[in-house]
């Protein structure tokens, strides 16, 4: 499995200010809270075997757990919650096959509160498939979709209770904040480039010239591209707000005027392409476009802006590019 | 394959080494290096030793297939784990253990035939399915011919199991077609232990401190008894041979052979350069403790949570096997084996030693607190379920065995070595 790892380390001699708590409590805090009030609507609307309005909010938490993830520092915060988020999203982290392992349990009659004891069993990617294949009505699926649910809501419940404990950690040790939050747009933005967008299109070392459309992030609800652009507004929040102190100011602050709009110039245009795409588009031209824009962004991010900022950056691709 | 991993040399290994400024050092690294070497023969003497009293057990239990020969044969495999559990911490430094180029791999490049897992239980026998059938197409049932699953397999004569036949099955057709090694035994010794249907569930061998309970019967009165009873020879014949090979290695007074290459005795030629095989041993200890031990052997079992992918699952000596990798780990940091002083070890240039010391004693106490559970209250399989206190605990050494693993590149440093993040993480590591 080709895998980029990354760790940042700070250069205590270049002092940088991070990024205030305006951007904590507007992007990190917010994102979390709109995601537990979709899990926990969610969880209603199964109740009530509404399938059409629990997909719908299927979507919406798929946009803000998708937020959450691409600035997700709480394993830096504290390492206890380094693996919370594979509790609730399994993307290209486990080789199980879900589906029949799903299939099996439906057509089961073995008790759910342990036929479902797998943590992959409960996660968003679980809860896709039952919601977007499985027939609500059927008691079983409904009463496992709902466990689903409520295993999602209460993981992000924890992360949002912890990044509440740890929110002096953050704000106030601004070096600190500055590297971990750098760290997870530069590990997002590897993960959206290789695996969300080349591993599809083809275009990842892994998968070149065999392009699958099953391999992308949502294809059973055909939400990947939303998902895309959910992580790249993400990065928008962390690097290109108007509305708090965010990383682009941080950056400019401290010479990186150039390389910070670089950053943003790539976004913009990520976004720019992904607005204008389907499904069916990461397969093409379009996705292909995509796959450079995040690669550029990427490349943005650790070559030029932590290296300007006083970030030492050090990366090892596993294959050897 | 968990059990043959590669070696990964990056270009900024090795132009870190290139660049390194340590020269000061250069006196104390071969007597580092020489600990390391006397530590190895050490070792890996003692898992042939001990390899050796499992195959006699194992060849006195075929004779006189008792439940107190089988017993013994079990008591054997146990204490044979002790041993080389400690030797895995010479792997993944390019020596010749695992080495997949050089002059080295003549000794075999063992590992996979030493230790392979997870292996597919249902290659080699019986088994009960998730559905409560017995299982067959294996290689103790097979008449002649047999076929390994998956794709490009090669069919195998089976007609006699001997070294040679489980050599030629081992890792045909894919990697978890594992036919040999420790833990091959150790199914024909113990038998199944996880219920397939659902590990919490544990229906096959109900029970906390309960592993496989495989009868007496299947050596004696059971179908193809004389068909295990070969197997297990032929399995501790290789086991055998294979670590032979390691003492030949790293034995003393040979001036060609791996041991003299590394101290730079070797007198055809084949000596290695003192930097990069430092380099090599510090990248493998942390390689080792942060994605072997950490992450393949402890994260995947307790993050998923998995039974099967727990690395000793029908002996459920489990709780051993990491006690012994982390103490072979422990062993080449400080320079001792068996209480025993080596010299000069990796961790004695390092001034500031506190931060790794501090998550070396918070390790130690949960290993200790995983072993002394598995003894009295519940075995691996158990504290590793999701709702068991101590999945948290575990967890919690998985991060520190990682964050001892990223260590070894201040080790290295304070021995003149520049390391990555990426150097000390194997980069084909199971994604969590």
């Amino acid at each position: 499995m080709k895998r980029i790892i990354i760790s940042v380390i700070l250069l205590f001699t270049f002092c940088v200010n991070a990024v205030d708590k305006a951007f904590f409590e507007q992007v990190i805090i917010h994102n979390i809270e709109q995601s537990i009030i979709n899990a926990k609507q969610i969880s209603a609307s199964i109740k009530q075997g509404k399938t059409k309005k629990s997909q719908m909010l299927f979507v919406q938490l798929v946009s803000n757990w998708k937020k959450v993830e691409a600035t997700y520092v709480l394993g830096d915060l504290n390492e206890d919650f380094l693996d919370t988020p594979r509790y609730i999203d399994i993307f290209h982290g486990n080789n199980e096959d879900i589906k029949a392992q799903l299939d099996l349990i439906i057509s089961a009659n073995d008790d759910l509160s342990y036929a479902l004891y797998r943590h992959s069993h409960k996660t968003i990617n679980a809860l896709e498939y039952l919601l977007f294949t499985q027939d609500l009505s059927n008691t079983r699926v409904r009463s496992m979709a709902l466990i689903m649910a409520k295993s999602i809501e209460h993981y992000l419940r924890n992360i949002g209770s912890a990044y509440q404990a740890h929110r002096s950690k953050f704000v106030q040790d601004e070096q600190f904040a500055s590297a971990i939050l750098l760290n997870a747009l530069v590990s997002s933005t590897y993960a959206l480039k290789e695996w969300r967008i080349g591993d599809v299109a083809g275009l990842s070392k892994k998968y070149k010239g065999h392009a699958d459309a099953r391999r992308a992030e949502y294809a059973i609800s055909q939400n990947s591209v939303m998902a895309i652009l959910s992580i790249l507004q993400a990065h928008k929040q962390a690097i290109d707000a108007s509305s708090h102190k965010d990383f682009g100011d941080v950056a400019r602050k401290f010479g990186a005027t150039k390389e910070i709009n670089k950053t943003i110039g790539f976004l913009n245009q990520a976004i720019a392409q992904v607005e204008k795409m389907q499904e069916q588009d990461l397969l093409n031209a379009k996705g292909k476009s995509l796959y450079q824009s995040t690669n550029w962004l990427m490349q943005s991010y650790y070559l030029s802006l932590m290296n300007k900022l006083g970030f030492v950056s050090k990366v090892l691709d596993a294959d050897g590019d | 394959m968990r059990t043959q991993k590669k070696i990964i040399i990056s270009s900024v290994l090795t132009m870190a080494m290139v660049a390194s400024t340590a020269q000061a050092f250069f006196g104390g690294k071969n007597e580092v290096l020489t600990a390391y070497a006397d530590i190895a023969i050490a070792s890996y003497t003692d898992a042939l030793n001990d390899a050796k009293s499992m195959q006699v057990a194992i060849k006195d239990f075929t004779k006189n297939p008792t439940t107190m020969m089988m017993e013994n044969a079990k008591a054997s495999w146990l204490n044979a784990r002790e041993s080389y559990g400690q030797t895995e911490a010479f792997r993944l430094s390019n020596g010749p253990i695992d080495a997949e180029e050089g002059w080295h791999t003549v000794y075999g490049a063992p590992e996979g035939q030493l230790n392979a897992w997870p292996l597919d239980e249902n290659m080699v026998d019986y088994t009960m399915d998730a559905k409560g059938k017995k299982t067959s197409g294996n290689i103790i049932d097979a008449k002649g011919a047999f076929t390994p699953s998956g794709e490009k397999s090669k069919t195998v004569n089976v007609s006699n199991i001997t070294p040679d036949v489980l050599a030629a099955l081992n890792e045909n057709g894919g990697d978890a077609n594992v036919a040999t090694g420790y833990h091959a035994i150790e199914f024909l010794l113990w038998g199944q232990d996880q219920d397939y249907a659902n590990f919490i569930k544990d229906g096959i061998t109900t029970g906390a401190l309960i592993a496989g309970q495989r009868t007496v019967a299947d050596y004696t009165t059971a179908k193809n008894a004389d068909r295990r009873k070969q197997y297990l020879n032929a399995a501790s014949a290789l086991i055998v041979s294979d670590l032979e090979s390691m003492v030949v290695a790293w034995g003393k007074g040979d001036n060609s052979n791996y041991r003299a290459a590394l101290l730079g005795n070797n007198t055809s030629d084949k000596n290695i350069d003192e930097k990069t095989a430092l380099s090599q041993i510090f990248s493998g200890l942390g390689v080792f403790i942060k994605s072997e031990l950490a992450n393949e052997r402890i994260a995947v079992a307790v993050l998923t949570p998995s039974e099967e992918d727990e690395h000793s699952c029908f002996s459920d000596n489990t709780h051993r096997d990491i006690a012994q990798n982390y103490q072979g780990f422990k062993n080449i940091l400080f320079g001792t084996y068996n209480g025993i002083d080596y010299g000069v070890a990796p961790i004695d240039a390092l001034k500031d030693k506190s931060k790794l010391m501090a998550l070396i004693k918070s390790a130690d106490a949960k290993v200790n607190k995983i072993n002394a559970l598995a003894q009295i209250s519940r075995h691996f399989d158990y504290q590793i379920r999701p709702n068991d206190p101590q999945a948290k605990q575990i967890k919690k050494l998985k991060n520190e065995l990682r964050a001892i693993g990223d260590q070894m590149i201040n080790v290295a440093k304070a021995n003149g070595i520049n390391l990555s993040v990426g150097d000390v993480t194997d980069g084909e590591e199971t994604q969590l």
